[in-house]
C-alpha cells in the first residue's frame, strides 16, 4: 500500500512543473489499491491479488482541457503522461463553460471507515472463509447443486493535487461478497442470489452469504407462474432497491440535467415524489461505501437532501458543473478509476424511514401485490430519462392480504420510475449497504406484473 | 518516444520466476506489458475526447498442486515484484482444498509461432496526434452535409509490448498492435430518421488506411444511413439467407466459439462437451481459430501462457475436431494445449480465450454463391445481439438486403437473426472462397470480468437454406 502523504508527495513533483509542460492548470489524480479477488464458478477457482497503482491527469490550456492516464507512478510515465494530457488539451475546442480547476478547501470530517482488522486478514484467511461460506451453503440442502461465488478485498488510497493548492486524499478499506445459487429438485430448477457489502470484517455476515442464497433459493421450488397480470403494489427488498431506483443517480446529476437529457430538468422545488419520500445523497456517512473525507477532485464531501418530502431540493455537482451554474461543487466528483475524468455522482443515498418495520413487517401492508425478493434481470435497459423499467425477477412471491401465497418463478414488475417515486407507500427501517447507498425495504403501489 | 521496458524487464521476470520457486511453487510464470490505448472521439468535425491511457505491468501466476494464485503490481521494483510474487504463491497454497478443478498445466514442447506476422510500415507511434486527427477528419468531411444530424467516429490505436517467462525455461516477446477507424451517421430527410455506421480496423500500422481510405470507411456508414431511410420491412419468418464474412463472424465467435471453450467443457457447463467427433453442421462447414490474423484480424502469436497461438479446427466437414485450451483444461482433457490463454491485461490471469474466430472457405465465388439462394435475405455486417449458452441467438444485421437470383434488389429495415447454432449450421449450403477476418478497435469479447479482449472474426460469404429473420417495422 502505498499512503495518502506519499502519492501527495509524488503529484506535487509533477505539479512543479506545470509550466514547463506548457500547461496552465493541471491536476494530478493518483489512486493506489491493494486489491484481493476470489471468484468461484463450478469450482473453478480465480484468486488474484494485487497492487493497481495509477495516475490520471487533467491538463488545461486556457479554456482547453485535455486528460491522459497511466498504470505507472514511476516519473518517467507521469512526466511523459503529464505531457501529453498537455498536448491533447491542445488539439480540443475551446470549451468556454470551463472556467477552472477548484480551489483548496478544508475537508469538515475524517472520512469513512477504514478497518485495521481487515487491512490485516490475509489472503489465505480469506480463502478460508470462501471455502467455509461455500460448504455452508451446499450443507444447508442437497438440492443445491451450484455455486458461483466472489469475493473482494479492497484497501486503497488516493490523493488529488492541482496547481491551485489543492493537496488532499483519503484512504479506506471494502470487502464485497456474493454467492448465485442453483438448486433442482424433482427435475425442477430455481435460482438465487445473496450479497454482502461492507467498509469493515464482519466474519458471522461474511460467512453466511452462500448460506443466505441458498435458504432463498429454497423458498422458491413449487414457483407458479401468475394466472393473470394485475396492477398492485410492490414491496422491494432492500439489496434489489437499487434495481429500481437506480435512475436517481442518473436524474440528479447535475451534467445530465445541464445537457438536458434528465427527468428532473426545471424541477427543482417541484413536487416529483410522494411527499412520505425523503431521499439524502450523504458523502459523510461513516459507514457508507463510497464515503470519503473529499472527494476525486479534492472537494470535501457533503451532506445533502435531494428529495424533501417529495420536493425535489438539488442536484449533484463536480467542480465542472457547479462553476457553469456559477455554484460551489457539492463535493461529488467520482471517477470509475484513475483512467477516467471526474464527473457528478450521487455517492450514498439514504432513503429514510417512514415506518419501522423491516421487509416482513411491510409485507403486512399489502392488499395485493408482489414481494420481489431477489434476482432481477433487465434494470439496466430502463430508461432513465424516460423511466420506463421491464423488470423481471426470479425470486418473488405473490402476496394477498397481507401473506404470501405461493412463489413466482418468473414474474416481471413493469413501471415507470418517476410514476414509483409518487406512488411510494411505505419506507422500512431494515436498511442495507449496497451499490446506491444505505437502503431498507420500500413497499410501493400501481405496479402491472406479468 | 521512450520505450520504459528493455532488457532490464528480463530480469525482473527471471527474479519472479526465481523467488516464486524458492518459496516453494511448483511452476512459475512470469509476464510484463507496457500498452498504450489511445481514442479521439469526436462529433461531426470537433474532437469531443481524447482517451489516452498507458498499462505498465507485471503479473505472476504460481502452481501449488492442483492449485493457482495470482499476483501483480504496477510498480517495477523488485520489493513490489516480491511482493507480488508472495501474493500469486500465498493463494495458490491457500486454494489447494477449494480448487476443485485443476490448474496443473500440461506438457508443452515450445514450438515457434508460423502464422503471419503483420508488417508495420507506418507505425502509430510515428505520426503526431494531429496527423491522427487529420486522417479521420478526412473521412468526416467526405459526409458531412445538411440532412447528417449526427455524425460520432472514433479513431483508435493500441499498441506495445509484451514479454513472458515460465519456469520451464521459455522466453517469448512480442509486439501487439492495432489501429481502427470507425463512422457513425445519422441522416434525416423528409422528418425519417435513418441510421449507419462502418469500421475498420486491423494488426497494422497506419497503411491500413491508404489501402482503405477514411473517406470510403464514411461513406459506406453514410450508405447505410440514407438506404434506411428507404428499407423495406418484410413478414418475419423463415428465409434463404446469406451472410457476410463479418456476420458469419459474429456467429462463429458469440453463438459457437465460446461454447468450444476448455474451461466450459472441462466443467461440463458447454452443451459440446462430450460432443467430440460428432456431426454438428452440414458438409459445408469448417471453423477454425488462429492466432494469425488472416488478413484483417487481431494478431496474437503466443498466448499469455507463452503458447504458440497454432490455428486450432474446431469444425472440419460439420465435425467437431477440436476445443480451446489453456495448458490446465488441456491437461484436464488430455489434449493439446492450443494456445487459446489470454488476459486482458497484468492484472488479471490468463483464461481460455478465442483469438481469430473464422468460418473456412469454400469453393464457390461470391457470385455463384449469391446465385445459389433464388429468392432471400443477404446480411451485411452485424449490430449488437446476444447468445445464451444453450446455443440460441439473436443477431442483428448492420445492413441487410433482398436478393433475387444473385442481384441485390433492395435494402431491408433492421434484419434481426435469430435460431440455434446447431440448427443454423446443419443449413449451411455453401460458402465463398475469399475469407475475411476483421477485429475492431472499439469492440472486444468479454469474459469473467475481462473485456473488451481484442479479437478478430470472419468467414467467407455463406449461404444458408433458411434462417429465422424478423424485420424492423
Amino acid at each position: 500500500m502505498i499512503g495518502v502523504e506519499k502519492l501527495i508527495d509524488i503529484g506535487l513533483k509533477v505539479i512543479e512543473k506545470a509550466k514547463e509542460f506548457g500547461a496552465d492548470e493541471l491536476e494530478i489524480f493518483l489512486a493506489s489499491t491493494d486489491i484481493l479477488s476470489m471468484r468461484v464458478i463450478t469450482n473453478y477457482v480465480t484468486t488474484r491479488r494485487g497492487l493497481d497503482i495509477g495516475v490520471g491527469i487533467r491538463a488545461v490550456v486556457g479554456k482547453r482541457v485535455g486528460f491522459a492516464s497511466a498504470s505507472s507512478i514511476s516519473e518517467d510515465t507521469i512526466f511523459e503522461t503529464a505531457k501529453n494530457a498537455v498536448k491533447i488539451a491542445k488539439t480540443r475546442p475551446e470549451d468556454p463553460d470551463f472556467h477552472h480547476l477548484p480551489d483548496p478547501k478544508k475537508p469538515s470530517f475524517k472520512g469513512g471507515i477504514c478497518d485495521e482488522e481487515l487491512v490485516s486478514k490475509s489472503s489465505e484467511e480469506l480463502i478460508n472463509i470462501a471455502e467455509e461460506s461455500i460448504k455452508k451453503g451446499f450443507e444447508k440442502n442437497p438440492s443445491i447443486k451450484k455455486i458461483d461465488y466472489n469475493l473482494t478485498k479492497q484497501v486503497g488510497s488516493f490523493a488529488v493535487v492541482n496547481t491551485r493548492g489543492v493537496e488532499v486524499g483519503d484512504s479506506y478499506t471494502l470487502i464485497a461478497s456474493w454467492a448465485s445459487v442453483k438448486a433442482e429438485k424433482n427435475s425442477e430448477a430455481v435460482t438465487a442470489f445473496e450479497i454482502f457489502n461492507s467498509r469493515k470484517y464482519e466474519e458471522e455476515l461474511l460467512l453466511s452469504v452462500s448460506e443466505k442464497a441458498a435458504e432463498r433459493a429454497l423458498r422458491i421450488f413449487g414457483g407458479k407462474r401468475l394466472e393473470k397480470s394485475f396492477s398492485g403494489q410492490m414491496l422491494i427488498e432492500n439489496y434489489v432497491v437499487d434495481d429500481f431506483l437506480w435512475p436517481i443517480t442518473y436524474n440528479v446529476n447535475a451534467r445530465n440535467v445541464q445537457e438536458k437529457r434528465s427527468g428532473f430538468m426545471n424541477k427543482l422545488n417541484e413536487q416529483v415524489a410522494n411527499e412520505k419520500l425523503t431521499i439524502i445523497d450523504d458523502g459523510t456517512l461513516p459507514e457508507g461505501l463510497m464515503t470519503f473525507s473529499v472527494d476525486m477532485e479534492g472537494v470535501p464531501t457533503s451532506k445533502k437532501v435531494l428529495i424533501d418530502k417529495g420536493v425535489l431540493k438539488t442536484f449533484v455537482y463536480d467542480s465542472y458543473t457547479a462553476y457553469r451554474e456559477g455554484k460551489e461543487s457539492t463535493g461529488n466528483a467520482m471517477r470509475r478509476s484513475f483512467e477516467s475524468l471526474p464527473e457528478p455522482s450521487t455517492v450514498n443515498i439514504v432513503i429514510e424511514s417512514t415506518t419501522n418495520k423491516d421487509v416482513h413487517g411491510l409485507l403486512g401492508e399489502i392488499d395485493k401485490g408482489v414481494y420481489i425478493a431477489g434476482f432481477t434481470m433487465g434494470s439496466h435497459l430502463t430508461d432513465p430519462l424516460r423511466g420506463t423499467f421491464s423488470i423481471t425477477s426470479l425470486n418473488a412471491f405473490y402476496v394477498e392480504n397481507g401473506d404470501i401465497k405461493y412463489p413466482l418463478k418468473s414474474v416481471t414488475a413493469g413501471g415507470n420510475f418517476f410514476e414509483l417515486l409518487k406512488n411510494v407507500i411505505s419506507v422500512g427501517s431494515d436498511y442495507r449497504l449496497i451499490r446506491l447507498g444505505k437502503i431498507p425495504s420500500i413497499l410501493v403501489d400501481k405496479i402491472t406484473f406479468v | 518516444m521512450k520505450i520504459i521496458l528493455s532488457e532490464h524487464i528480463l530480469d525482473l521476470l527471471d527474479f519472479a520466476i526465481k523467488y516464486g520457486m524458492e518459496l516453494g511453487a511448483d511452476f512459475i510464470e512470469s509476464r510484463a506489458e507496457n500498452i498504450r490505448r489511445m481514442y479521439i472521439h469526436f462529433e461531426k468535425d470537433l474532437v469531443k475526447n481524447v482517451e489516452s491511457i498507458n498499462w505498465v505491468g507485471i503479473g505472476i501466476t504460481a502452481i501449488f498442486k492442483n492449485a493457482r494464485g495470482y499476483g501483480f503490481t504496477t510498480k517495477l521494483d523488485k520489493e513490489s515484484i516480491k511482493e507480488a510474487v508472495k501474493n500469486a504463491v500465498e493463494i495458490a497454497k491457500a486454494s489447494t482444498k477449494i480448487a476443485g478443478i485443476s490448474s496443473e498445466p500440461i506438457e508443452y514442447k515450445p514450438q515457434e509461432y508460423s502464422g503471419k506476422i503483420p508488417s508495420v510500415r507506418k507505425h502509430p507511434r510515428d505520426f503526431s496526434l494531429e496527423d491522427k486527427i487529420d486522417l479521420a477528419l478526412s473521412g468526416i468531411k467526405e459526409v458531412l452535409s445538411n440532412d447528417v444530424i449526427s455524425l460520432r467516429t472514433v479513431y483508435g490505436e493500441y499498441w506495445g509490448e509484451k514479454y513472458f517467462m515460465n519456469s520451464e525455461g521459455l522466453k517469448r516477446q512480442w509486439n501487439p498492435i492495432m489501429v481502427g477507424l470507425f463512422y457513425a451517421v445519422v441522416v434525416r430527410e423528409n422528418g425519417k430518421i435513418g441510421n449507419g455506421r462502418e469500421q475498420m480496423s486491423a494488426s497494422m500500422g497506419l497503411e491500413l488506411f491508404d489501402e482503405h481510405r477514411p473517406e470510403s470507411i464514411a461513406k459506406t456508414a453514410l450508405r447505410g444511413a440514407r438506404e434506411a431511410l428507404e428499407a423495406k420491412t418484410l413478414e418475419s419468418g423463415k428465409y434463404p439467407f446469406i451472410a457476410s464474412p463479418e456476420f458469419s463472424g459474429v456467429l462463429a465467435h458469440e453463438s459457437f466459439g465460446h461454447l468450444t471453450e476448455g474451461d466450459y467443457v472441462a466443467t461440463g457447463a458447454s452443451i459440446l462437451a462430450g460432443k467430440l467427433n460428432q456431426q454438428l453442421g452440414s458438409e459445408q462447414v469448417y471453423i477454425y481459430d488462429s492466432g494469425d490474423p488472416v488478413n484483417y484480424g487481431f494478431w496474437v502469436p503466443y498466448d499469455d501462457e507463452g503458447v504458440d497461438a497454432r490455428r486450432v479446427t474446431l469444425l472440419e466437414k460439420g465435425i467437431l475436431v477440436g476445443y480451446l485450451h489453456a495448458r490446465s483444461t488441456a491437461k484436464i482433457m488430455n489434449m493439446a494445449p492450443t494456445g487459446n490463454a489470454r488476459a486482458i491485461n497484468y492484472r488479471f490471469p490468463p483464461i481460455v480465450r478465442m483469438r481469430n474466430t473464422y468460418f473456412g472457405a469454400g469453393d464457390a465465388t461470391k457470385e455463384e454463391l449469391f446465385e445459389m439462394i433464388k429468392k432471400g435475405v443477404y446480411a451485411e455486417g452485424h449490430a449488437g445481439g446476444q447468445t445464451e449458452d444453450t446455443g440460441n441467438f439473436t443477431f442483428a444485421a448492420n445492413r441487410a438486403y433482398w436478393v433475387e437470383n444473385g442481384e441485390i434488389k433492395f435494402p431491408l429495415k433492421a434484419v434481426v437473426v435469430r435460431g440455434h447454432i446447431l440448427d443454423f449450421l446443419k443449413n449451411v449450403i455453401g460458402a465463398s472462397k475469399d475469407v475475411i477476418v476483421k477485429t475492431s478497435i472499439l469492440g472486444g469479447c468479454g469474459k469473467g470480468g475481462q473485456a473488451p479482449l481484442p479479437v478478430g472474426l470472419g468467414g467467407p460469404y455463406l449461404a444458408v437454406k433458411e434462417a429465422i429473420i424478423s424485420f424492423g417495422k
